[in-house]
């Protein structure tokens, strides 16, 4: 499928969000024996571009650079309706919407500043400072994925990193507001 | 407060260009995709 992709003049561009870097988000990237490219944003250059505050998301942009389709939240290629959608897009240049096209655009992201502040800490090593300004950020928006998540990451790793993704564990943290 | 909602692009804008590394350490930009229809996938591994 990737060589029809390309031979029709047309790429993915996949872009894995995670502050720890690229040794996370590789094993997934090479499981899925994928061929195209993953960049890593261990920042917020997916937040501020996009106005992003959650994943999975879906961007389409044209040969001239503009945004013909967005799904910020909630993309999953597996959809039906949302693979006819990127591949027709991929292939022939069609972006078509259906009944069962979902669309979702960019947010305001309140507590990006939190985000950013937290980051910095981070980055110098000052993880109970970064979980203190994210903690803040999370009360100010609850619905920042990312850094909640990131929060979670640092804070019970053995959640995510011991083999898989403990989701059932997340669902418990946000039934109890964790 | 920084807010960016209004900033970001949507659908019929152009997207701001930045550049990210790829996992092999390769400054990677959204401008080198310039000339091609990209479908770009935002994921992590948590």
């Amino acid at each position: 499928m990737y060589t029809e992709i390309t031979a029709a003049g047309s790429d993915i561009l996949s872009i894995a969000i995670d502050l720890q870097g690229p040794e996370f988000p590789r094993p997934f990237h090479d499981k899925a024996r994928a061929q195209f490219t993953t960049v890593v944003d261990a920042g917020t250059v997916v937040t501020r571009t996009f106005g992003v505050r959650a994943i999975p998301n879906g961007a389409l942009i044209d040969e001239n650079g503009i945004l013909r389709y967005s799904l910020y939240g909630g993309f999953d290629i597996r959809n039906p309706a949302t693979k006819k959608l990127v591949s027709g897009f991929l292939l022939n240049g069609e972006v078509t919407l259906t009944d069962e096209t979902e669309v979702k655009g960019a947010v305001d992201v309140a507590s990006l500043d939190h985000f950013e502040r937290g980051l910095e800490l981070y980055g110098s090593g000052d993880f109970e400072g970064a979980a203190v300004i994210w903690r803040q950020g999370m009360e100010l928006e609850p619905d920042h994925w990312n850094m909640r998540k990131q929060l979670w990451a640092i804070e019970h790793p053995d959640r995510f990193y011991d083999g898989k993704v403990d989701y059932d564990w997340q669902r418990v943290q946000v039934t109890e507001g964790l | 407060m920084t807010s960016i909602g209004s900033s970001a692009p949507a659908i019929g804008d152009p997207v701001p260009d930045f550049t990210l590394a790829s996992l092999d350490g390769v400054d990677v930009k959204l401008s080198d995709y310039k000339g091609k229809r990209v479908a770009v996938f935002m994921w992590a591994s948590w």
